[in-house]
């Protein structure tokens, strides 16, 4: 569902990357984020609840330092997946029992804060509880120091070994000694004697404690649930959002104002602000026609980016979201075609659409997304590539289409159709005042003007003609533009 | 003791000369003492060290040998090569292995190193370690710092092998120089070489400060009095400081990373006296210039000051060679002494050579 550099250019990335996990555990979830499989509806409705639950948490304020306690422990978790899964298998060594003992410690915290979160009991497959049992066994003198040593107290040849090397220590302390040779070798032999008494013991532990290996597991996973969705709440109380509604059986995509957080705040660092778009689509094909730089490319990915979110158990950046679980996206736009080296612009595209038909011959419902369908042909023939994929898309059962396009008589062929808003409500004589200014103003006077909010139309509406418009407004070479004027005569 | 020469400083290095220069002799040296002064220490090194053979050239050598209570901060796998590297006590006598340390594991610290991850742990016995530490300043700064927090009083490092290999200051607040019979057969060669390493570490903390922070870039030439501003000049590239130098009347002339021989020719190829010129580099250890040509800038009229001084507090030297070539233990230690001209100890700890001075 939509690869690295596609998820990249859509904005996804961008969010992973901007997502706090506080655990290991948590960041690793982060890190192999995937969309769930449509058979698995159930499982994402639950992660999304969690989602709300735990921002509907953050929000009410009311559990605020059982949250940051949370969150202080999450952070202070170490990996120790590996050596809980080796106790199964092996004796642990002191390194791998101080980690543990470690991290059962930093869960005590960690428990106590979570039974503090008023939600807890309704949050799906989250269930964090203190190891008791086990800790006992890594920490048997009950002194919950954040050290570990194998402990006198574990057997009473290890405290004979233990004190009798302290005296011969202490002997061996002074400057002069009889039979020094004797002792350093009885030194030797009781250092042995000790490592393979620990070994031992820590191979008893290991036993003890590898019966518990499973339920430490299973916590731990409850652990980077836990973390995953809270960093996923917190996320979306940050920027605004919503919890879209994901339908098994959905029969429309609707996506009220939309926001796509990358673009947003590329936008907002030169001091502009991003149009939330909405849209809604229905089986079959939608159209998008409009000014260029009106802003349909960014629409697209927009839309790809808040479905991919849906369905990866993600809150949406939309005040309201509807949608089919969908088995799978599929994107075709201009940023992607240089990784198909040697072939032209026009060869890439229909390689990877061809892609895309094959799959999804195999999916029940799929999105497929096509930014500027063919353009990179004659336009009789390329409106004729647009037509026949709006069309084929109408017809195949659980496709939904968006597809952007200049071409003529190709809205007329799908079920919906958009027009981006553009420079249709500005006055002529506004723009022309905004246009009069310097050089360096005119690439960001348009920006401003536009409107990049959508429109419905009728189908049988063509594309605006707006070109010529924009090239005049960003003031294209005087010399070139009057050739332009004598062609437009022509027209 | 040598604990006087250290005790103001709460972290030292040890730098040898070059392999089994004696830094391990008085590693365990300076242990002894900091025990006796009831000193809780913290040990560890710069890359992997304490072996019981050479790995480089395969030569018997002494181990360090710690005491109860000492923090010391090592590579995973080292914990369990102590000398227990079998877990029969039999085996451990027929192999004529020395006893390693009971241990409390104190922390992890996630700094890989070839021999497993750097651990923090604290002797709960008298034995024998190795030490692996991590390789790069800054994480070594941040182990110091942990186990300091630990209760460690100070920390000794057991340093890099050669004085170009690490910023010094960096690292620790003071060091000691170890030197021996292994650098050459020739002993007026080490001796030399020595003094000139000892010389570098003993250079001057430079008075323009101030006006070396405000450069920007990597090469500065000053003019005018240095505590009364004047005409600054920066450079990226060396050849131009160089070139505005040789049209004199500079006063300072600043080299940030390392100073190579190239730098000395360009200075020097002018052919005219430098007249008290003020080069100035980060510290000692960035100092790359042979010795040949250390001497002609100074002759010329050239002086050395740092930005970072550290604090040489000592120079041991050990006249056994791994490689046989040993020398007459008295005329080595006089040599060094009469080369460093008493500004700095000379020390020989097998043979207590200038350690009762040093009280």
């Amino acid at each position: 569902m939509l690869d690295k550099q596609q998820r990249a250019t859509i904005g996804f990335a961008y969010i992973i990357k901007n997502l706090q996990t506080c655990s290991p555990f948590g960041e690793e979830l982060a890190r192999h984020t995937h969309a769930y499989p449509c058979g698995e509806n159930a499982r994402l409705c639950r992660e999304l609840e969690n989602v709300r639950l735990l921002a509907e948490t953050i929000r009410s304020d009311a559990a605020r330092d059982a949250l940051s306690a949370a969150e202080r422990a999450l952070m202070q978790l170490k990996d120790v997946r590996r050596s809980v899964a080796r106790s199964r298998e092996m004796t642990l060594t002191d390194v791998e029992f101080f980690e543990i003992k470690r991290f059962l410690i930093k869960l005590d915290a960690l428990a106590e804060a979570f039974s503090k979160i008023p939600c807890r009991e309704r949050l799906n497959e989250i269930d964090i509880h203190p190891l008791p049992h086990a800790l006992s066994i890594v920490d048997p003198d009950g002194m919950r120091a954040m050290t570990f040593r194998v402990s006198d107290s574990a057997s009473a040849e290890l405290a004979g070994i233990r004190r009798r090397r302290k005296r011969v220590d202490a002997e061996l302390r002074r400057d002069h000694v009889e039979g020094r040779d004797a002792l350093e070798a009885e030194r030797t032999l009781l250092a042995a004697r000790e490592e393979s008494e620990e070994l031992r013991i820590r191979t008893e532990m290991t036993r003890a404690f590898a019966a518990h290996s499973h339920e430490a597991e299973h916590v731990i996973k409850s652990i980077a649930r836990f973390d995953f969705a809270l960093a996923k709440a917190r996320f979306m109380c940050s920027r605004g959002g919503s919890i879209p509604k994901v339908e098994a059986n959905g029969q429309r995509v609707l996506l009220n104002e939309m926001i796509n957080p990358q673009t947003a705040d590329a936008l907002h660092s030169s001091g502009r602000k991003f149009t939330p778009v909405s849209i809604e689509l229905l089986p079959g094909s939608t159209v998008i026609t409009g000014a260029n730089m009106g802003g349909k490319s960014v629409a697209v990915k927009t839309l790809a980016l808040n479905v991919l979110l849906a369905l990866c158990g993600f809150p949406v950046f939309c005040s309201k979201a509807e949608l089919p679980h969908f088995a799978g996206i599929h994107l075709l736009c201009e940023d992607m075609e240089d990784s198909l080296g040697g072939l032209s612009s026009f060869g890439g595209e229909m390689i990877r659409f061809d892609g895309i038909l094959s799959e999804i011959k195999t999916e029940s419902t799929a999105l497929i997304l096509l930014d500027e369908f063919a353009r990179g042909t004659n336009p009789h023939e390329g409106a004729a590539l647009v037509r026949a994929a709006v069309k084929y898309f109408n017809d195949r059962r659980g496709c939904f289409a968006l597809i952007t396009t200049h071409f003529d008589d190709v809205a007329c062929c799908a079920s919906m159709h958009y027009q981006v808003i553009g420079l249709k409500n500005v006055e002529p004589a506004v723009l022309d005042a905004a246009l009069a200014g310097n050089d360096a103003s005119r690439a960001s006077v348009l920006p401003k003007l536009m409107d990049y909010g959508l429109y419905r139309v009728a189908g049988d509406v063509n594309p605006p003609r707006d070109a010529l418009a924009i090239c005049r407004a960003m003031r294209v070479s005087d010399e070139f533009m009057r050739c332009v004027n004598a062609e437009e005569t022509k027209m | 003791m040598l604990y006087e020469l250290i005790k103001p400083y709460s972290s030292v290095s040890l730098i040898g000369m070059c392999k089994n220069a004696g830094k391990t002799t008085v590693l365990n040296r300076l242990i002894k003492d900091c025990r006796r002064m009831k000193e809780c220490i913290a040990l560890t090194s710069i890359g992997r060290d304490g072996e019981r053979s050479d790995l480089v050239t395969n030569t018997k050598k002494p181990e360090i040998f710690v005491y109860d209570g000492t923090i010391i901060a090592t590579a995973e796998k080292l914990l369990f090569a102590g000398g227990n590297l079998s877990d029969s006590g039999n085996d451990a006598q027929k192999n004529g292995m020395n006893s390693g340390i009971s241990r409390e594991i104190l922390d992890t610290t996630g700094m890989p190193t070839p021999m497993g991850e750097v651990i923090i742990l604290r002797a709960c016995s008298d034995g024998f370690v190795q030490l692996a530490g991590p390789s790069m300043t800054a994480q070594l700064a941040r182990l110091k710092k942990r186990m300091f927090e630990l209760g460690a009083a100070k920390v000794i490092i057991d340093g890099a092998l050669s004085r170009k290999s690490l910023a010094m200051p960096a690292v620790s607040d003071a060091a000691i120089l170890c030197s021996g019979a292994s650098y050459s057969p020739d002993i007026r060669k080490t001796v030399e070489d020595t003094c000139f390493s000892a010389e570098l570490m003993m250079l001057p903390q430079t008075e323009r400060t101030e006006y070396v922070r405000q450069c920007k870039q990597k090469y500065g030439v000053f003019f005018g009095s240095g505590k009364h501003g004047g005409e600054q000049t920066e450079f990226s590239e060396l050849s131009r400081a160089a070139e505005l130098v040789r049209k004199g009347g500079a006063e300072a002339v600043l080299m940030r990373g390392g100073v190579p021989d190239s730098a000395a020719n360009a200075l020097i190829a002018a052919g005219h006296a430098l007249n008290g010129l003020e080069i100035i580099c980060e510290d000692g250890s960035r100092l790359l210039l042979s010795h040949k040509n250390y001497e002609k800038l100074v002759r010329a009229g050239a002086r050395f000051t740092v930005l970072n001084k550290t604090r040489l507090l000592a120079v041991t030297v050990n006249p056994f060679s791994a490689k046989g070539s040993h020398y007459n233990k008295t005329e080595f230690y006089d040599a060094v002494c009469s080369g460093l001209c008493g500004r700095v100890p000379v020390l020989d700890v097998v043979s207590e050579f200038g350690c009762a001075a040093a009280e």
